[in-house]
């Protein structure tokens, strides 16, 4: 069963995606920062990590690509900035979408 | 008369002796004979500085002269000091030296470029392009080498009223925390150079730095708020489709999602809210209506709207005011927001625990409102940061704004009162807003 890593603090919004993806068939672990992320990254090891850009702790594009560095897994950036610059920027640091 | 033995002007004879001092003296050269007749004229007058333009021996200077009198009443004359600026070797290289010491207290040379712009467009110093787009601050500065506010009022009409421009930009700086350093530094060049000319400099460096660090809180405004509107409309539209899909098959996920619309509803109410507040206090024209208020009730309807979410998280909340506590002078809406603000943070910021405490408390004519939790805590060094705009502590959950503190400081402020934070990391945060109370 493919594994999606959900990397956003917004609680609400982690709350829809996740039920969403379940009664999808995916198996999902969510992380809230970075920190956790990194962890999450290493131990649950996921298929697709879907990304917010704005972390407490790092932001996500500095995530993305300490994340791009480590592996191939695809990452999806999410995001509430919908301006082109910021998917440029997310495209750049090797996200497969945005 | 001294003069510089190495840059000994055109209209002194050399002595022909090997230099052994670097001042040479000599006395009432003829070439200064104008300079004396106009001097003395502001003696017969009694004036305390003797300030004018003059050429001596075709070259203009900028004649400064401190005149002294024997007692107050300028009866006798005691002495006179004073300098002459040869303004050519100014323009030439008094500024050049002056950016380089302004750019060293500034930052790096390649974060901070200057000109100095003479009163004809002309560049005089600095590398800046006059008229360069990146210009983010200018400063006109009269072409004085002494304090005007010291000398008349009128300016005498053989001093020539030249303004200069100096521009700075910093638009190559990625960071703004040398302003410390600067301060240091500037005592020097004041020391150095003369006072006036690199005090405007370096505010004009100052000012450039701040032009710079405004649009960087700008920028994080935009992006702070297009962050904060969008994510729970983002939750909204997913909850929205998720039920138009059919995907919701139970009661219970229905009221779930149910649950998350309002509680995002009333995230978005608390930014407009605070986005309103802060136009609203920092626009001087709109007035607060400030009134006796009892704290007890003002409280009350702080936590009115908190009593549902709270109940839902098994939170509790204690509340105490103390017996016969005065009435605050306030504008009630401000003080509602405040202190809605204060236990939003207090719940967000509690991690694992399930308590605040709200406490009223009365002490030298003012109120103290009390907000405390026994949550994650802020770190020491992020205390002063976190009241301003925008930030929000390491430790902070996603769902804040950075406005909250912001807000709330200025409201205090605005009533004369203040605000405190105590904070300690994995034991939580006390703040503490002072009202002062009405006048019984």
């Amino acid at each position: 069963m493919p594994r999606i890593l959900i990397v956003e603090d917004d609680s609400s919004l982690v709350q829809i995606l996740r039920d969403n993806l379940l009664v999808d068939g995916f198996e999902v672990e969510w992380a809230a920062n970075a920190e956790k992320a990194l962890t999450l990254y290493r131990s649950f090891v996921p298929d697709l990590v879907l990304l917010d850009l704005m972390l407490p702790d790092l932001s996500g594009y500095e995530l993305g690509r300490v994340l791009r560095h480590g592996g191939k897994t695809p990452i999806i950036i999410l995001s509430a900035r919908g301006e082109k610059a910021d998917k440029l920027q997310g495209l750049r640091l090797g996200a497969d979408d945005s | 008369m001294f003069a510089r033995t190495e840059r000994l002007p055109a209209w002194i004879a050399p002595h022909g002796r090997a230099d052994v001092y670097p001042v040479e003296v000599r006395r009432d050269p003829p070439a200064i004979a104008a300079l004396r007749r106009r001097v003395e004229s502001d003696i017969a007058a009694r004036r305390r500085y003797s300030v004018f333009d003059t050429p001596i021996g075709g070259v203009h200077y900028q004649v400064v002269a401190l005149l002294a009198y024997e007692g107050i009443t300028r009866e006798r004359l005691d002495r006179v000091f004073g300098v002459a600026v040869n303004l050519e070797w100014a323009r030439d290289h008094y500024f050049n030296d002056i950016l380089q010491q302004v750019v060293q207290i500034a930052g790096s040379a390649e974060a901070m470029s200057f000109a100095v712009i003479d009163d004809r467009g002309r560049r005089v110093a600095g590398t800046l392009e006059p008229g360069a787009r990146q210009t983010v601050a200018t400063r006109e500065f009269p072409v004085l080498f002494f304090d005007p506010t010291l000398v008349a009022v009128d300016p005498p009409a053989d001093l020539a009223q030249r303004s200069w421009t100096v521009s700075a930009s910093a638009a190559g700086d990625p960071t703004f925390v040398l302003a410390a350093r600067g301060a240091r530094r500037s005592l020097l060049v004041v020391g150095a150079g003369v006072a006036l000319l690199a005090l405007s400099l370096i505010a004009t460096a100052r000012a450039a730095r701040l032009s710079a660090a405004v649009a960087s809180v700008r920028a994080d405004f935009v992006a702070t708020v297009t962050h904060e509107l969008k994510t729970p409309l983002s939750t909204i539209r997913a909850v929205g489709e998720t039920i138009v899909r059919g995907r919701v098959k139970t009661d219970q996920d229905l009221k779930k999602y149910a649950g998350l619309l309002v509680r995002e509803e009333r995230r978005l109410t608390r930014l407009v809210n605070n986005l309103l507040a802060y136009s609203r206090v920092t626009d001087v024209t709109e007035v607060y209506s400030f009134e006796a208020h009892d704290p007890g009730a003002l409280i009350t309807e702080a936590i009115q709207g908190f009593r549902r979410q709270l109940a839902d998280s098994g939170f509790s909340l204690d509340v105490s005011v103390a017996p016969d506590i005065p009435a605050v002078k306030a504008d009630r809406t401000a003080i509602v927001l405040a202190l809605d603000n204060l236990i939003d943070n207090a719940i967000r910021y509690s991690g694992d625990a399930t308590s605040v405490a709200i406490h009223a408390t009365a002490a030298n004519g003012e109120v103290r409102f009390e907000v405390i939790d026994r949550g994650v805590g802020i770190a020491d060094d992020e205390l002063p940061a976190v009241r301003r705009r925008f930030v929000r502590g390491r430790t902070a959950p996603g769902d804040g704004n950075g406005l909250g503190l912001a807000i709330v400081g200025r409201i205090a402020e605005d009533h004369q009162g203040a605000l405190h934070i105590s904070s300690e990391v994995g034991s939580g945060t006390t703040v503490t807003l002072c009202i002062p109370a009405a006048e019984a």
